[in-house]
């Protein structure tokens, strides 16, 4: 500040020392007081402040996610899954939908009674016992929901067959359809070879039967471990291959070793 | 400047000079919630800005109510204060930031205000007026009113010039300091305060400045 003084001119050295000069103002005793009461003050503001906007943003943030996840509930629902309020009894003239309890004392169709009575290698008191198999619900798409409780793969990964569904001796595809459509539907080839007491996995020449069930109908035709099916009455066995609810198997073509042999299943 | 200013205030006051706590711990501690060390930032600086605020606006009670306001808005920004600069360049940033939007608000309180349109307030002005030429005082005046004669001189000067004159003339501020708190060149800020010096050359007679 000195040297600086000493480069100034006259004039300007003057008033820079006048300035220099001046009593100096001090802050009044109470300053300090003061200012903690300002910060005190403020915060206080501040947080009533929060006070207010903290729940009025957190209940606006629970409505918008109350939305969202009201809407995404929506629009992942299947329609079908919605049930009809209004309309449904309107426009109910179709059989009533399939349902898991069903009445067991729905009479059999002509069509079943006369198959089951064909089976004369059964007899009648195991049919009294066996179940109704076209009484199952409606089939669909889903294998997971592939009747008898058998989990189908149609890629061709292995058939793990109810363990509880009891086999049968005869081979009789059976009727999937719901009362009033059973005319009409088809059943898949893996749930037919089930039936038959057949255990294995689909390749591309067949069926590689793993395992032959001797109760079964196919092993009573002398289809064995290590056989390959290839056919069920000249109708090739693939994944995709199905058979028409009702009808009856008569022969099965085997690959063994080798050797296509054509057995005849015995009634 | 921060230590000279201490040591002369506390000088004044008649308190120890020792400083062993540098400006930028006392920061850091009352950014942590310390009370005890925004006190002692305090204790140092309150009478600096409460200085600087009112040679700026020339009346002491605006001063005052100003310089407590720099120290509550020191208090909520401290977390935003880093080491990077010196410790009275950030808070008289803050004072100077302050009594700038003050004068600005009279400005705006003046011109809308019916009572204001018709006052002829000098001090209440921040534009520059020419010296009226006449003498102030007859050679006898006292140091008091000398004093009054400058302050009154430096509330006419413009806001440029009047924040950079007063820390360097006043609170012995360097031009690197001055330079950091009004952010602006270290050639603008000396060009301002030559310019500041002309000015009151100008407007004060050559008795007050003792030139006769």
């Amino acid at each position: 500040m000195t040297d600086e003084l000493k480069e100034l001119n006259a004039e300007d050295r003057h008033v820079a020392e006048a300035l220099g000069a001046m009593p100096r103002a001090a802050a009044p005793p109470d300053f300090n007081h003061k200012v903690r009461g300002r910060i005190a003050a403020r915060r206080q503001h501040s947080g009533s402040g929060w006070r207010i906007f903290v729940p009025a943003i957190a209940a606006v943030f629970l409505v918008a996610l109350g939305t969202v996840l009201y809407l995404g509930v929506l629009s992942s629902a299947d329609v079908t899954d919605v049930p009809p309020i209004a309309e449904a009894p309107a426009q109910a003239p179709l059989p009533p939908p399939t349902t898991p309890s069903m009445p067991s004392d729905i009479p059999e169709s002509p069509e079943v009674a006369s198959a089951v009575n064909d089976d004369a290698s059964v007899p009648n008191e195991r049919l009294a016992e066996r179940p109704v198999p076209r009484r199952q619900p409606a089939r669909t798409e889903s294998v997971e929901d592939a009747p008898l409780g058998g989990s189908l793969d149609r890629a061709g990964s292995p058939v793990t067959p109810n363990p509880d569904r009891p086999v049968s001796s005869n081979v009789s595809v059976p009727d999937m359809r719901p009362p009033g459509f059973e005319s009409g539907g088809q059943v898949d080839s893996s749930e037919v070879l089930s039936l038959m007491g057949l255990k294995g996995n689909f390749q591309a020449d067949g069926f590689l039967v793993s395992n032959a069930e001797a109760s079964g109908a196919a092993a009573r035709a002398g289809v064995r471990a290590g056989d390959v099916v290839e056919s069920l009455d000249g109708k090739k066995i693939e994944p995709e291959t199905r058979f028409a609810s009702g009808s009856e198997i008569r022969t099965i073509s085997v690959k063994r070793n080798g050797e296509r042999l054509t057995l005849r299943i015995n009634r | 400047m921060a230590s000279v200013e201490r040591d002369k205030d506390k000088a004044r006051s008649g308190g120890q000079t020792a400083v062993a706590v540098s400006d930028h711990e006392l920061a850091a501690a009352a950014a942590g919630g310390d009370e005890a060390a925004f006190g002692e930032l305090m204790d140092r600086y309150r009478n600096p800005i409460t200085n600087f605020l009112y040679r700026f606006l020339n009346d002491y009670e605006e001063a005052v109510d100003l310089a407590q306001e720099t120290f509550v808005r020191l208090y909520f920004a401290l977390d935003r204060y880093h080491a990077g600069y010196a410790f009275s360049t950030y808070l008289y940033r803050i004072a100077s930031n302050l009594a700038i939007s003050e004068l600005r608000k009279r400005k705006r309180r003046r011109l809308f205000s019916l009572t204001g349109l018709f006052s002829d307030d000098a001090s209440d002005t921040a534009e520059y007026q020419p010296a009226d030429g006449r003498r102030l005082q007859d050679a006898s005046f006292d140091d008091d009113q000398r004093s009054a004669a400058i302050a009154k001189a430096i509330a006419t000067l413009p806001e440029k010039y009047r924040v950079p004159i007063i820390l360097r003339d006043i609170e012995e501020m360097s031009y690197d300091e001055i330079s950091q708190v009004l952010e602006i060149e270290l050639g603008t800020t000396k060009s301002r305060i030559n310019r500041a010096r002309g000015m009151l050359r100008e407007k004060l007679d050559k008795e007050i400045l003792g030139l006769k």
